[in-house]
């Protein structure tokens, strides 16, 4: 075998006899995996602990301070108002981690719900609800979250309201095409042998066993859904001033980029360290759930 | 051989002697030809000027229409189309004597029946525009007498009149085109400007090209045609990129430099620059005096008294304007100058105590400013302007250490604008331009509520009666005696929190010449040359 | 093979129906009087009262919703609030450039991000596939008007390179289609090394190298072939992808596009305009979709009877 990729050598790692677990074995093999984690998990800490890190209060005009370079002080520097913007960058990832975790799970929920429906029952209920699904798929997701919002007018909340209803079809596609493969499985036939009714059949049997691979598409999706919000806010639909949203920091902050880098810069590197972290993470998931690489 | 050296020798000898005397005669007379680019932010609506309501197509029709009269350097009223005009004693009759030697880009005369063509189609119904009430609204009739004497009638005296004429907005436009245009004459407009329309691509340019037949240019420049070729008017949403286009000298005249890039250009002594003081306040708090808790005076007082407004200027606009006091700025005629002792001060010892009056008091100390409970919330309504926005999150951060917790909500300008009219906000954002002082007609009467920009919705008979008497007065020293009382009532009705004033800044290429600066704030382009 | 076409022809109709009736019901359901934000401020009420029943909106909703099918069919779309001009006209105007920079993006998307894809799944050293998994999801993670920005910053401003206020030609062109393609390559690179390495995977690909064939040839003729056939899939699903994405890079770098139209049109709240212009976006992924199932069918016939 003289290729030598990721995933071949991963798959010759299981071959072998299994001394660790297989996780942490394929994880070794993935240095880069492990930095996104890391990243995620210091994201979250942050975004959790906000209040107690942040040196600053996030939206404080501290008098006299007004673009400051990076120092011991302000380590990120300060932005055009004179706040620090390591404590917006800190106090941010608590709001950008909400948008993309808010934003999937009403996808997500909302997207398995129409999937699972239409996989199980099938027939014309699947045909009516995947026709829906495929006439919202040919909208744009930005263009569709922009008119929604434009109905219910800027705000975070509705942007998120916006990104996630806009990103359903996606997952309730998936999540058909799962159910549908797992529904033709022995132990759902067999469930259905002994009498389980349809909701008992969905809930034990067929939603654990298709879950995954929406999951992995959600944890990219985080990501997107990020970067969707962050170009709303370019386009004044998405946070509100001050709200120290990443998207919308890195977009006001733009008219400075020849006079003060740092206000750009930082909130800018939190949107791309964190997406990039992401999408590390759900393609080292998917590889781990991946039933052919698990054989 | 010879002959060939000898020929060779003799054009080196031309040559030399032409690059001797060709820059001399281009020093005597400016360089003719080439494009100077301009950048605008905002596309026009429409290149109609009587249909518009974008203030990019005012500035546009400086160079493409002549108005009746029009203002020199100094802010003077000279004649334009009209050679000269007189006024009846009552003021209600306006008599024109109009230039012969005009013509309009399409080759039809100018005369009478345009002007009266022009201005009764503003006044139209049908035309539907936006402008023509608050510049011609008084007009009873507009009477030809022979070709070049047009005499206008007014229903009563209006004092505005001479200023409106001036309006780029009120330029004389070829009545035959508008005849054979119909809708399209609003995408390939005809006057008589020193530039005549050639192209407009969508959300990309407009271009004029010189009108090569032009004599009749104003006093303040020379008669005869422009010395460039074409002016383009570039649309760029952008503002990074219209400042990082006017260094890498695409664009030739850069009007409006962000303020963040004012510092850092200037500090560059490469390009001249130009600065006014903005005609217009540029920047103040709104109340909607219907909804609470604003309909309460003793709040809108005590707001005035709060917010301390040079840090708003200082740091919501670099420094780069100056503290508003009242509706009308130091740059149009009729401002008040006793303004600055007359208006609030910053104290919030006085607007703690007038909170307390109208019943908002801190249930603790760092606690909200309650009433019956309640806390004194609201949402301010702004527009997706840098400076805006800045200053709106400086207003906010002082008006929380008073226990008020005021929200940002953004729109985009037309929408925020139909917002306000329809009353939806609290309070909103807004900042005018504008020539005269009729601006507090526009702004404060009453009949402007809902339709027009009365957008604090304040309705009182003792201000719209002194309005209708600014503008029928005719007496000039009269007619300061009533905008000074109007600022005032203003003032202590308290209706907005004046904010800041900005300095428009012009930067220009160290390759354009001639190129000057009118008091209405635009750059007059005949006298300019490219080096 | 006719059956086949005929079926999935027939299949577009229901969904165009779909679309229509979505975008119609997006007017529709917006809060706010269409008729004022026509008339503007200074309408009566008797001219508001005229234009309704001029434009059938006092009529019924399936009346109306059959009326504004009858006129799309015809190519009218009401005209702009603002600019007062056929919706049609503005739109055919603007489409142009879009599809200029889309195809641009699309070209550059592929051309960079399936090679790198390929790469990535064949590299003999796992730094190497690290390397270009790393570089393409920045390309996917920066937000475009921060890219875009900064591109014009770099190669316009500092280098000198490339012209700013150009919107026509090859020069004005290169900025915005790399902004736009970035992410775009980065999902083509990342869907190409998991096509490949699942093609690495399958039988008839051990059987080869057990037979003995160069791995030169094994990668290039038996893997990359047949695990670019989804590839491409995605790349034509893409491009209605890059007309939206074109809603952000086109206002950053000033070009006069659909996208931008849109932008103008949503926030402004000019809604017949609006409506055109994510009918028309949405019609082509339609269109798009259908065209790439087709094509599918024709060379893969194992589809058709599906």
């Amino acid at each position: 075998m003289a290729t030598v990729s990721e995933a071949s050598a991963a798959g010759a790692a299981v071959s072998r006899r299994r001394t660790t677990h297989p996780v942490l074995r394929r994880l070794r093999s993935r240095p880069l995996v492990i930095v996104a984690m890391a990243m995620l998990v210091l994201f979250i800490i942050l975004a959790l602990a906000a209040p107690i890190i942040a040196p600053h209060d996030p939206n404080a005009l501290i008098s006299g301070a007004v673009m400051r370079r990076p120092s011991w002080t302000y380590p990120f520097g300060t932005d055009e108002l004179g706040r620090d913007v390591f404590s917006r960058v800190i106090h941010g990832a608590r709001i950008s981690l909400q948008i993309g975790i808010i934003t999937i799970s009403i996808a997500l929920v909302l997207g398995t719900l129409v999937g699972l429906t239409a996989g199980f029952y099938g027939g014309l209920v699947d045909s009516a609800l995947m026709a829906v699904m495929e006439i919202l798929l040919a909208f744009p997701q930005i263009l569709l979250a922009m008119a929604i919002l434009a109905m219910l007018g800027p705000s975070l909340r509705n942007a998120m309201i916006a990104v996630g209803l806009s990103a359903v079809p996606v997952y309730a596609r998936t999540a058909r095409g799962t159910t549908l493969s797992v529904r033709a499985m022995d132990y759902v036939e067999s469930a259905r042998a002994v009498g389980s009714g349809d909701v008992r059949i969905l809930l034990r049997h067929v939603l654990p066993n298709m879950i995954s691979p929406v999951v992995v598409l959600g944890t990219a999706g985080v990501g997107i859904a990020i970067l969707i919000a962050a170009g709303l806010s370019y386009l004044g639909l998405g946070a509100q001033p001050p709200t120290p949203e990443w998207g919308a920091m890195l977009s006001e902050s733009r008219a400075y980029l020849r006079n003060a880098w740092w206000m750009a810069t930082f909130p800018g590197l939190a949107i791309t360290v964190v997406v990039v972290s992401l999408n590390l993470c759900g393609d080292w998931l998917r590889d781990l759930l991946d039933p052919r690489l698990r054989k | 051989m010879a002959f060939w050296r000898s020929l060779v020798r003799s054009l080196l000898l031309l040559v030399v002697a032409l690059a001797l005397v060709v820059p001399s005669i281009t020093y005597a007379q400016p360089r003719t030809g080439g494009e100077l680019v301009l950048v605008s932010t905002e596309e026009p609506d429409t290149l109609d000027a009587q249909k518009t309501g974008a203030a990019v197509t005012g500035l546009l029709m400086r160079y493409l229409g002549d108005t009746l009269i029009t203002k020199d350097l100094k802010g003077n009223y000279i004649g334009a189309l009209a050679r000269s005009w007189t006024v009846s004693r009552d003021g209600l009759t306006w008599t024109f004597q109009l230039r012969t030697d005009v013509k309009f880009h399409d080759g039809t005369p100018f005369n009478a029946e345009a002007v009266k063509g022009t201005i009764e189609r503003a006044l139209a119904p049908e035309t539907k525009s936006p402008i023509a009430g608050a510049l011609f609204g008084p007009v009873a009739s507009v009477q030809t007498s022979g070709a070049s004497t047009v005499v206008i009638k007014l229903k009563q005296p209006f004092a505005p009149f001479i200023d409106n004429l001036t309006d780029p907005r009120a330029m004389i436009i070829s009545p035959q085109a508008v005849r054979e245009m119909g809708d399209r004459f609003g995408r390939a407009p005809v006057g008589t400007g020193a530039f005549k329309f050639q192209e407009w691509r969508s959300a990309d340019r407009v271009v004029f090209a010189r009108n090569p037949d032009y004599r009749w240019g104003p006093a303040y420049a020379h008669a005869g045609p422009p010395l460039v070729d074409r002016i383009v008017m570039r649309f760029m949403p952008e503002s990074a990129a219209q400042v990082a286009a006017f260094e890498r000298g695409e664009i030739s005249i850069l009007v409006g430099v962000p303020p963040t890039d004012v510092r850092r250009l200037r500090a560059m002594n490469k390009y001249p620059f130009f600065s006014f003081l903005r005609k217009g306040v540029g920047l103040f708090l709104e109340f909607n005096v219907t909804k609470e808790p604003f309909s309460d005076i003793r709040v809108r007082r005590a707001f005035n008294n709060a917010i301390e407004k040079n840090s708003v200027l200082q740091i919501g606009l670099e420094g780069l304007g100056e503290i508003a006091d009242g509706p009308l700025p130091p740059s149009i005629w009729g401002f008040w100058d006793g303004v600055k002792e007359y208006a609030p001060k910053y104290d919030p010892a006085r607007a703690k105590a007038l909170f307390a009056e109208a019943g908002w008091r801190q249930a603790r100390p760092g606690g909200a400013l309650e009433k019956d409970g309640k806390p004194l919330s609201f949402v301010l309504f702004i527009a997706p302007i840098d400076t805006w926005r800045r200053s709106a999150q400086i207003v906010q951060a002082q008006l929380r250490a008073y226990g008020i917790a005021m929200e940002i909500q953004t729109f985009e300008f037309g929408t925020l604008l139909s917002k306000l009219k329809a009353g939806e906000q609290s309070a909103g954002f807004m900042g005018y331009t504008y020539t005269s002082p009729d601006i507090v007609q526009l702004w404060f009467h009453s009949s402007n509520i809902g339709t027009g920009l009365t957008l604090s919705h304040f309705k009182d008979a003792k201000l719209d009666a002194l309005i209708e008497a600014s503008r029928t007065e005719t007496d000039q020293a009269k007619r300061l005696a009533i905008y000074r009382d109007i600022q005032k009532y203003i003032i202590d009705q308290a209706l907005w929190v004046p904010l800041w004033t900005n300095t428009n800044y012009i930067a220009v290429q160290p390759t354009v010449d001639g190129a000057k600066i009118h008091p209405d704030g635009f750059v007059v382009l005949n006298d300019a040359s490219l080096k | 093979m006719k059956a086949f076409l005929v079926r999935r022809l027939l299949l577009l109709v229901p969904t165009v129906l779909g679309v229509t009736l979505a975008t119609f019901l997006m007017l529709h359901l917006t809060p706010g009087d269409p008729v004022t934000i026509m008339l503007g401020e200074f309408a009566s009420a008797s001219e508001v009262a005229r234009l309704r029943s001029e434009l059938g909106l006092d009529r019924p909703l399936p009346v109306q919703y059959v009326r504004f099918l009858g006129r799309a069919l015809r190519g009218d779309l009401g005209s702009s609030i603002r600019s007062r001009r056929p919706v049609a006209e503005e739109i055919a105007e603007r489409l142009p450039p879009t599809m200029q920079l889309a195809l641009a993006a699309e070209i550059l998307a592929v051309a960079v991000g399936i090679p790198a894809g390929v790469a990535a799944a064949t590299a003999r050293k796992p730094a190497v596939d690290s390397g270009v998994v790393a570089v393409t999801l920045i390309g996917l993670s920066m937000p475009t008007f921060w890219s875009g920005l900064l591109l014009i910053l770099l190669f316009s401003l500092t280098l000198g390179w490339l012209p700013i206020t150009e919107s026509v030609g090859v020069r004005a062109l290169i900025l915005p289609a790399v902004t736009l393609a970035a992410p775009a390559a980065a999902v083509l690179a990342r869907v190409t090394r998991a096509s490949v390495l699942e093609v690495l995977r399958q039988d008839y690909v051990r059987t080869a190298r057990a037979k003995g064939v160069a791995e030169t040839i094994v990668v290039y003729r038996h893997a990359v072939r047949n695990a670019l056939i989804p590839v491409l899939t995605v790349a034509a699903l893409q491009f209605a992808g890059l007309v939206a994405g074109a809603v952000i890079v086109e206002s950053v770098f000033a070009r006069p596009g659909l996208g931008r139209l849109a932008v103008t049109a949503i926030l402004s709240r000019d809604f017949p305009l609006a409506q055109g212009i994510v009918l028309v976006v949405a019609s082509m992924y339609v269109f798009v979709n259908v065209g790439v199932d087709v094509v599918y069918g024709l060379l893969d016939p194992r589809i058709r009877y599906r």
